[in-house]
Formats: C-alpha cells, structure tokens, sequence
C-alpha cells in the first residue's frame, strides 16, 4: 500500500467518507469524534493520532468492534497493529464515541473537555488491554 | 500500480476473512480491489466524461458488498469481476437516472418557450407568467433569463450576453447558460411545490 497514489488514497478517503453513516465502520466512529472534539477535517484527525492520512483512511475502513464486545481489547489490538495506530488511543476513541453519541451535542461537547474524564477513560483501558503482541503467545 | 486485477486467491482469501468477521478485510478488500476497480471502470466508460460519477459507482459496489457480502459466490466467478459487474450496473443506473432528469428539464424548459403568442382580446400568456414568476426569482439576473427563456429564445449567445460571458469559449458559454436555466426552472418547480406558483398557465406548463 506504499505506492498508493494520491488518486487512490483520494477514492479510498470517498468511500470512508460514505461509510461515516454506518455504525458498524470505524468512519463512523471517527466522524463522531471529530465533530466532539471540534476538529476540522480529516487532516486534524490524521494529526491529532500522529498518523499519516494513508493510516486514517486503512482505520476507518475497518469494521467497530462495540466497546461491550468480550473480545474488545483484542480485537482493538489487532486493528491498531493494521492500521500502525496506537491501541489505547484506539480504544479510548471508541469507548468515548459510544458513551457520547447519543447525548445532545452540547452536553457532549462540554464532557469531552473533562479531563477526569478522559483520565478515568484511559484507565479503564489500560486495564482491559492485553499486553503487546510479542508477549501474545496464542492470538 | 493495480493495473490488472489481484489475484483471484486474494479475492477469495479476503472475501473468508470477511465472513468471518475480521475487522480489518473491508480496509484490505478496497486498498486491493479500489483502485483496480476505478481504472478499469476509466478503461472501459472513458465515454462518461464525469469521473465523479465512475468513482461513486465503485464506491457504491464495494458498500452493496460490504453490507452483503454473502451475494458474493466465489464459485460463479472471482471478487473483482463480481465488483466490476456491480459497478456497471450502478453506473449504467446512474446514467440513466440523470437522462431521464435532463429529458424532463428540457421538456420543461421547452414548454415553457412554446407559449401562444398574445393576441389583442387577451393578454399575453407570457407576460403574465412572467409578472407571476418575477417575485419568486429575486435575482435580477435570473429575471432577465426567464423572460428570455419565456419568450422563446434558445440561442445560448444572447443569454451570454445578458450574463457579460460572450467572450468565452462556446462549450463554456453552453455550460454556463445551461446551469443558470437549470437554477431557474428547479427554483420555479420549489415555488409550485410549496404552493406559491397557481397560474392556470403554469398548470399546462406542468412544472
């Protein structure tokens, strides 16, 4: 995928875009946290992860694994080494979308600044992680 | 780069993992198939000049398979092919959709042009379908166009004069003109949606 063309990378971004509807893509997932977290356009998201646009779009393509999922932590951990993306981070977003996408936008807004919040995120994450994949001996 | 179609082991491999939920196939499925995709539908469609609509005809046949990807048989015959074929068709879909759109503005637009001439017991149909018409189009510019277009009046060069773009290539000039009578007549078929346009002329116009 290192000699995607801009064009490519273009369509790949289209069809991202197209599933930002479908709750069972991480574009969805993503759009969500973008618009909470007031960022503008997929280039700040891109940032915001450290991640190049290529590894944005590879993300978004792939399928949400819901945050009450008994395999959660592994799935999350399989997507973030597809996409070069970092787990916790990963898991930190999902986590965050689902509690808030149902909230009025407002309320939303004003909880994703909390930092307690985002802390307490973060440990519970921590938690349910599993350790990285060269300690992994049967996934 | 992706010139020939990938392999159909990968499409089958891929087409599994998908079943089997993997998290990660439909991001490997479009970066494999994608662009292939998009250049043969270019090698094949070079006649539609809009990319845009190839590009949402792939992109809509890699989502149809995304949500059902069992209408897929690897038996019948490989992922890219089964892509292709489905990316046709919404193309072929697409294509037809904005025919039978341009066909019904043109008609619209056509009868609005072939209104009867006034005669001396009646006023003119036009200038009274122009005084109705002229509130609902606040743009003096589009006011000017409509009487044009209502009186009949198909040579693009005289609406380019009205809007000062007769000093540019003709294939512009068309697209132009074209694009503002179209701005009209959507905004005339709002107005007689919202109930705002009553003429009894407007009723034969069949807006």
């Amino acid at each position: 995928m290192s000699d995607t063309s801009d064009d490519d990378l273009a369509v790949l971004g289209l069809l991202a875009e197209q599933l930002e509807n479908d709750a069972e893509f991480i574009a969805w997932a993503l759009s969500r946290f973008r618009r909470q977290e007031h960022l503008r356009g997929s280039r700040a998201l891109a940032k915001r992860f450290g991640i190049s646009p290529l590894q944005l779009v590879r993300l978004a393509l792939c399928k949400r694994p819901p945050s009450n999922a008994s395999d959660f932590a592994s799935r999350v951990q399989t997507i973030a080494a597809f996409a070069s993306i970092d787990p916790i981070t990963l898991a930190n977003l999902l986590r965050q979308v689902e509690l808030f996408h149902d909230w009025p936008s407002e309320s939303a807004d004003t909880a994703t600044l909390t930092d307690s919040f985002l802390a307490a995120a973060r440990d519970r994450v921590e938690d349910s992680t599993p350790p990285k994949p060269e300690s992994e001996s049967d996934e | 780069v992706a010139d020939d179609e990938p392999p159909e082991s990968t499409g089958q491999n891929l087409h599994e993992e998908l079943l089997g939920g993997d998290d990660s196939a439909p991001a490997r499925i479009a970066e494999a198939f994608l662009p292939w995709l998009r250049r043969k539908m270019k090698s094949l469609h070079h006649e539609v000049r809009d990319g845009h609509l190839r590009n949402t005809a792939c992109i809509d046949a890699l989502r149809s398979y995304f949500k059902n990807p069992a209408g897929f048989r690897p038996d019948q015959l490989s992922l890219g092919k089964y892509l292709l074929m489905s990316a046709k068709g919404d193309l072929l879909n697409a294509l037809d959709q904005r025919k039978a759109g341009r066909a019904r503005d043109e008609e619209i637009a056509k009868k609005l042009v072939e209104l009867p001439p006034p005669t001396a017991e009646q006023p003119s149909k036009a200038e009274l379908l122009k005084e109705t018409v002229r509130p609902l189009l606040v743009d003096p510019m589009d006011q000017r166009l409509f009487s044009l277009m209502v009186e009949g009046v198909r040579d693009t060069g005289a609406y380019s004069v009205i809007l000062g773009i007769h000093d540019r290539s003709e294939d512009e000039q068309r697209r132009i003109v074209k694009l503002r009578k179209d701005r009209i007549i959507k905004k005339l078929k709002d107005a007689r949606k919202r109930g705002k346009l009553k003429l009894p002329q407007l009723e034969e116009l069949d807006l």
